[in-house]
């Protein structure tokens, strides 16, 4: 869930917009009950809730009402409860246009609430219709069914059944109802995901990061193990070559980094930066220092933020001699480290969070 | 005789020889003990222990007798070690050698060609001395299969169980950084999932690549115990629940959208099999359940919404087919509450309980409720399935174009008009019913 934040606001609610349009669309005419439908002007009712207070439905109130007939089999209510009560429990700071009420329709009402302890509560008031009469002005057959109503008074979305996707879907036409944005269209709410933890990228990242857990330890053979079986798993993807590199330098594997990196192609520039400094640094071991100098001197060009080049470029400096420059060029590394509140964030410039998008 | 003499000459010789090469012990206390001619080999492999590299064996040894170039430990026990190596033992699980101060189970005191001083080529050969965790395993997991116990392990002592490096789901989460970041998006998250990974996986290896402790259901049953039951002992089982791996085909391990971690829609993962007939007994077939409702316009509410779990059980029931509840299987049935609890679970059980209602039913005439015509009778109530199809058919309110009575199919004729309807069926004359301007019926 999105709120529209002022960046990029338009995009976000013309995005809004045509999912809302698309929702209706889609909806209109295919979910009905005996005597409303999508689109329809909801009728004004009275009920009274538990505690004996009316609760009035009236036109031109511009808030969005959800109301759930709620099952009497007393399991199947306390279940549905539940799920409401889940729906409503994220929707707090949101919830101030909005009129959320369950109707226990028949006379089991009173008792059904009595048993399950289940009462009115601030934010999801439970009704009691215990002629059936607001079950007949609309036509319901079957509990639960929610109808949601929009801010012009309109039939939203109606859902009859309590089925597995009763939870994001009754969420995802309320968040539209009350204009909240949101990732993807209502109704595709009840299409599934699961989780996979199979996948290509899944299992590089797990590579990758099990030998950042052993560079840290030091095994960078190890490590570099751990990188090749990435590579293998998607030879395309940059970010496994790039550590790979940068772990050949650290073992003072240089000529295999110089030979890695002139494999490369890189086309986003804080990767092209990291190829640089990968040349620089593998060719500084090698004491060939001037090459060193200009590609690592391009690195942080491209990358003024990667605080390895800078101490890289001191470390050419200080080889040369030139105490100086080694100095300013230690101590632009060090300000990197040490003044930033995220040094992880630091570390990780560059390095994106998904390798594969970064072919 | 000569032969002999020859012999003890030659064993005599070599005593002298060999008292003459070798190098007296010592009978005075040293600077060092690590020489060219004593001791040479401690200090010349690839990782030296401080006070080896820096001659100092006094900082563990003491001289007992020097004269009997004899010496004991400075300290003793765990002392000896802790005494430099202070913050090894400091945490509340420890090794068991750290605990003991058998630190040489695992350390050499004086050189090693291994990292840490460890005696063996691999922390992995190390650790195997004392630990079999792979045996009898075709999957291992990444870590076990290169050697790298300390990736999850810490040797000497650690804050969390089983000495590891952190807690059990922040362990794993710092490799499996994808699940760990999907996660997040997921409302239904299967309990272990969140903080107890080796509830189902054992972390080093396991017969099969996830590296579960056992295969579902039986991995599953583990702590779904009342699903055991139902699928073991109820009267109709769904056959694939018992199945190897029967769980997976509906659900998934890890997260889920929907309730219940189902992999995907009720629907589609029911027309897995259901899509074609399937043979429940030896003599009965169950239809193709996408025959049913193949074309139909006019569908029941869980088939519209792809809930068959509205009314099916999926792990086993005590009724037929395996609905939810009692649902009478035949045309005629006593009514009683009880024997429509299937239905009664969605609709109001008022629907047949009352005479004459303006709101309950568009199935009325006037205000007399037809459904308790001809449902709420004490002997030949007429059941759901006589007027409706339980899945779907092409007219309004999914009636039955026809319904099996005996060997003829019964044809009903039902025709919908704005404000009531029409049948010409098979039960009885044709009846028009009218909830504006109610039918006057002939008794």
């Amino acid at each position: 869930m999105l709120w529209p934040s002022r960046k990029g606001r338009p995009l976000k609610i013309l995005v809004l917009g045509l999912l809302v349009q698309t929702a209706l669309l889609t909806s209109a005419g295919r979910a009905e009950l005996r005597k409303v439908k999508v689109g329809d002007t909801m009728p004004e009712f009275s009920l009274p809730d538990a505690t004996g207070a009316t609760f009035t439905y009236k036109h031109g109130a511009s808030k969005v009402l959800t109301l759930t007939f709620l099952p009497t089999v007393q399991s199947r209510f306390e279940r549905a409860i539940a799920d409401i009560e889940a729906v409503a429990g994220v929707l707090p700071e949101t919830a101030e246009g909005l009129g959320f009420a369950g109707v226990i329709s028949g006379s089991a009402g009173k008792e059904l609430l009595k048993s399950s302890g289940s009462g009115s509560k601030p934010g999801f008031r439970i009704l009691l219709d215990g002629q059936y009469h607001l079950w007949g002005t609309l036509g319901v057959v079957a509990a639960p069914t929610v109808v949601i109503v929009g801010k012009d008074d309109r039939v939203l979305w109606i859902k009859a059944g309590y089925g597995y996707d009763f939870v994001p879907v009754v969420r995802a036409y309320l968040n539209q109802a009350m204009g909240i944005a949101q990732e993807t269209a209502p109704e595709q709410a009840q299409h599934v995901k699961a989780v996979t933890n199979d996948t290509v990228v899944a299992r590089l990242q797990r590579h990758l990061q099990m030998a950042r857990i052993l560079e840290q330890k030091g095994r960078l053979e190890s490590a570099i193990a751990e990188v090749q079986k990435a590579i293998e798993l998607d030879p395309d993807s940059i970010e496994p070559p790039l550590v790979l590199g940068e772990l050949f330098c650290r073992s003072g594997r240089n000529k295999e980094a110089l030979e890695l990196t002139g494999k490369l192609k890189a086309v986003r520039k804080t990767h092209k930066a990291r190829l640089l400094l990968l040349s620089g640094w593998a060719r500084r071991q090698m004491g060939e220092l001037e090459p060193a100098e200009k590609l690592l001197i391009e690195a942080t060009t491209l990358d003024p933020e990667s605080a390895r080049a800078l101490f890289e470029l001191g470390k050419v400096y200080q080889a040369q001699s030139r105490t100086g420059k080694a100095m300013e060029s230690y101590r632009k590394a060090l300000t990197l480290v040490f003044d930033t509140s995220d040094r992880v964030e630091v570390s990780n410039r560059g390095q994106g969070s998904d390798p594969v998008s970064q072919k | 005789m000569a032969k002999r003499v020859y012999r003890v000459v030659i064993v005599f010789m070599c005593v002298l020889i060999s008292g003459a090469l070798a190098v007296d012990k010592p009978t005075t206390p040293q600077k060092t003990c690590a020489t060219d001619e004593c001791h040479a080999d401690y200090g010349k492999k690839a990782f030296v222990h401080g006070p080896v590299g820096l001659g100092d064996c006094k900082a563990c040894h003491k001289p007992l007798n020097p004269q009997e170039h004899t010496y004991e430990f400075d300290r003793k026990g765990r002392d000896l070690c802790e005494y430099c190596h202070l913050d090894q033992a400091t945490k509340k699980n420890i090794h068991e050698p750290v605990k003991t101060g058998d630190c040489i189970e695992c350390h050499d005191p004086h050189s090693s060609d291994g990292k840490f001083l460890i005696p063996e080529k691999t922390v992995a050969a190390l650790c195997a001395k004392c630990h079999t965790v792979t045996e009898g395993f075709a999957f291992l997991h990444g870590p076990t299969a290169v050697g790298e116990c300390t990736v999850c392990h810490q040797s000497h002592s650690s804050d969390y169980p089983d000495l590891l490096v952190s807690d059990h789901a922040e362990l794993c989460f710092s490799c499996h950084v994808v699940t760990q970041r999907e996660l997040k998006k997921y409302e239904f998250i299967h309990e272990p999932t969140k903080n107890d990974c080796i509830g189902c996986h054992d972390p080093h290896g396991g017969s099969d690549s996830k590296l579960v402790k056992n295969l579902a259901p039986f991995l599953c049953y583990t702590c779904h115990k009342d699903i055991q039951k139902i699928a073991e002992n109820s009267t109709y089982q769904h056959s694939v629940v018992g199945d190897i791996g029967g769980c997976m085909n509906c659900h998934t391990p890890h997260a889920s959208t929907v309730k219940f971690l189902l992999k995907k829609d009720a629907a589609t993962l029911c027309i897995t099999c259901h899509d074609k007939p399937v043979g429940i007994s030896e003599d009965e077939v169950l239809p193709a359940f996408t025959d049913e409702i193949e074309d139909k316009e006019f569908k029941h509410g869980p088939v519209a919404e792809n809930d068959c779990s509205g009314c099916h059980v999926t792990h086993g029931g005590e009724h037929f087919r395996l609905l939810a509840k009692e649902y009478p299987p035949q045309f005629y049935a006593p009514f009683s509450k009880e024997n429509y609890a299937l239905c009664f679970s969605c609709h109001p059980e008022s629907v047949v309980l009352t005479r004459e209602t303006s709101d309950l039913t568009d199935f009325r005439n006037g205000n007399l409720n037809l459904h308790y015509v001809h449902v709420n009778k004490p002997d030949k109530g007429r059941t759901c399935r006589s007027c409706h199809a339980t899945h779907a058919s092409n007219l309004p309110k999914h009636i039955r174009e026809s319904v099996p009575y005996g060997v003829w199919k019964l044809p009903i004729k039902f025709e919908k008009t704005e404000t009531g309807g029409r049948c010409t069926p098979g039960c009885h004359l044709p009846y028009n019913y009218d909830r504006q301007s109610p039918e006057v019926y002939e008794r």
